[in-house]
């Protein structure tokens, strides 16, 4: 009973891995040169994660996200960081109907009810702290508490975009909250010349709402997500060699010094200050058997590991305050540093 | 040493034969002509030029040996020094004194007679007889003494040398030889700086045939692939995954003719390590051809300049 059970899930795994490639294809429709930032999106979806987008102004975030938004299916959500953003704008929308009474209907997060699967959170460090908190508790439970009743919205998946170019009005999120992002995805300029002369002269990418919609509509439902993400995590196999590799991953990001790992002219005993969080590890093994499916694979190799660490860990990676002002490069030196160091298998 | 001209120019009068086919001759004997002991040795020289074509009659020149009682002739030798139209002959001659005297006396060193030939026939020349003082070395009457030893003087002392010098250079010609050594065998790659080149693949190599040569386990096997993971490690200077072929074997062009086998042997390890299928992973590359395997990358890798 239990083989055919397992024989049923890995031929549904098999449609569905056919389904997220189509996915990805309908995607890059949209968003050319991005390859591996759909690739990291799709692993978040797959492995139901919240993600963080970074990058500069007009890398095509949005258009990306409203791309993922219409090939996943369900309904789509969003907000505009504001610095007089409250909580309450998130789940009420107020305003005086016709009548000229006030009127409380439900806000972005609720308009949709349970059927919400893409809620896109623009500007998030342009919120205040206390915006932050609602939606770390969106993101953690998947519900929230309104009109004096709970919301479960079990299909939610939270994409929040950072921009990083600014500093101004801006509230840097808390470690607790980038920690709660499954994985941070930095969206850079494409460096091919041909994909950059496309992106400025070919009409095709002047006008966004015409290029969404040439993306195919609900390729992946969004209703069956949770299921096959759970399917994923249990039908691939990370062996004890890997479960190992993973574990002295770990050590060596909290002690690189131990793991014989050495940044030029960097105090390795003092530099980390804390690093990889349990919460971290569980999610990079998540991605990492998410990664390994989407290759076509039923074992996670140490490549799915390498392919996904920066983006889920970097930013779980907190130095000591005088390197700080590095922590993005540091930490990047750090991984390459790590991988080179650490053996395998 | 400085010689006195003590001698005289013979000229063809003094000579048997009417011509000329002898210059000159010359007698040097030593400046000072007083004051020997005995077994004191004097050294006198014969110059002789002659005419080109004359040849000195080598017998005629005296002989090593007694010459009397007294005197002994201990070298004889002659240098032939050839000119454009003359040849000198100079004969030195080295004589030892054993003359015990007692009083201060003239000693006459004999003189001897040359002879040439030439074309023209046979000629002779004398060199005249010499003369020195000797000096007596002890008292005739010296005063009377207990024993008979009291009689002897005490040697001389051994001249003092300071060798300071020499010893200093000594030292500072070792040390230099000794940093040249050092040198050399820097640049040699000799020991003690016969760190070679390190040869993971080799060492690997080595533990791989020890290891399956042991066991036949799965366990051995697996010990292997991980040995060989090291060698591939060590080499590229980072742990290389299975993805991260390509850049090994740009980075080390010797290995590249073996990618198909590391393809291989990257899948079994894969196999073995992440699906946990060793069976599986020793029909893709058996034991046996792991082995031979790391034997050709240490070859290639004791082969690579």
């Amino acid at each position: 009973m239990a083989s055919v059970t397992k024989r049923d899930a890995q031929e549904t795994l098999g449609a569905w891995h056919s389904a997220a490639s189509t996915f990805e294809k309908e995607v890059a429709k949209a968003v050319v040169g991005q390859e591996r930032v759909i690739r990291l999106l799709t692993v978040a979806i797959f492995a139901r994660g919240h993600v963080l987008l970074e990058g500069d102004v007009g890398v095509g975030k949005t258009t990306l996200l409203r791309a993922v938004a219409r090939a996943i299916g369900g309904a789509y959500g969003r907000i505009e960081g504001t610095v007089d953003l409250m909580p309450s704008d998130l789940v009420y929308y107020t305003y005086l109907g016709e009548d000229g009474r006030p009127r409380v209907d439900p806000g972005p997060v609720l308009r949709h009810g349970e059927a919400l699967s893409v809620f896109f959170f623009n500007e998030i460090n342009r919120a205040r702290p206390q915006v932050h908190s609602l939606l770390l508790r969106l993101m953690a439970e998947r519900s929230v508490n309104a009109f004096n009743r709970d919301y479960q919205l079990p299909f939610l998946q939270v994409f929040a975009d950072r921009n990083r170019v600014e500093r101004e009005e801006t509230f840097e999120l808390p470690a607790a909250a980038r920690d709660r992002f499954f994985i941070e995805i930095g969206v850079e300029t494409p460096t091919d010349p041909e994909i950059r002369r496309q992106l400025v002269f070919d009409p095709r990418f002047h006008d966004v709402d015409a290029l969404i919609a040439a993306v195919k509509e609900g390729v992946l439902d969004h209703r069956e997500l949770p299921t096959i993400a759970a399917a994923i995590q249990q039908n691939v196999h990370a062996s004890p060699a890997l479960q190992k590799y993973v574990l002295d991953l770990w050590t060596a990001i909290q002690k690189p010094a131990a793991a014989g790992i050495s940044l030029p002219g960097i105090n390795m005993a003092r530099l980390i200050r804390g690093g990889g969080s349990p919460r971290g590890m569980s999610y990079l093994v998540r991605g990492a058997r998410v990664q390994a499916w989407l290759e076509g694979r039923d074992v996670v190799v140490p490549e799915d590991i390498r392919a996904l660490f920066v983006e889920i860990i970097a930013h779980r990676i907190f130095l000591d305050p005088i390197y700080e002002i590095r922590q993005e490069n540091l930490t990047r030196d750090l991984c390459t540093a790590i991988f080179a160091a650490v053996p395998s298998p | 040493m400085r010689w006195a001209a003590f001698g005289l120019m013979l000229f063809a009068g003094t000579l048997t034969t009417a011509d000329a086919q002898v210059r000159s001759v010359k007698l040097v004997t030593p400046e000072r002509l007083f004051g020997y002991f005995v077994g004191d040795v004097l050294r006198s020289e014969v110059d002789v030029a002659v005419d080109k074509g004359t040849v000195l009659n080598r017998a005629s020149v005296p002989a090593p040996g007694d010459l009397d009682y007294w005197l002994e002739l201990v070298d004889s030798h002659v240098e032939e020094t050839a000119g454009d139209d003359t040849k000198l002959y100079r004969i030195s001659l080295a004589y030892q004194n054993f003359y015990l005297a007692l009083d201060a006396r003239p000693l006459n060193i004999p003189g001897f007679t040359l002879s040439f030939t030439s074309s023209h026939g046979a000629t002779s020349v004398q060199v005249p007889a010499w003369s020195f003082l000797i000096s007596p070395l002890r008292e005739i009457l010296p005063a009377a003494k207990a024993a008979g030893a009291d009689y002897m003087q005490p040697d001389v002392k051994p001249p003092y040398y300071n060798l300071l010098r020499e010893r200093i250079a000594t030292f500072a010609l070792f040390a230099a030889a000794l940093i040249a050594f050092g040198i050399l065998a820097y640049h040699l790659a000799l020991w003690p700086f016969g760190a070679r080149a390190k040869r993971p693949f080799t060492e690997a190599a080595r533990r791989i045939r020890k290891m399956l040569g042991a066991r036949e386990d799965e366990l051995a096997y697996r010990d292997a692939l991980l040995a060989l993971h090291r060698a591939v490690d060590a080499t590229a200077g980072h742990v290389v995954f299975a993805e991260d072929l390509p850049q090994f074997l740009d980075a080390a062009p010797m290995f590249s003719r073996w990618k198909e086998e590391f393809n291989l042997f990257f899948q079994s390890s894969r196999q073995t390590f992440f699906a946990d299928n060793i069976a599986a992973a020793r029909a893709d590359l058996s034991p046996d051809e792991l082995c031979r395997f790391s034997d050709r990358l240490a070859a290639a890798e004791r082969a690579a300049p």
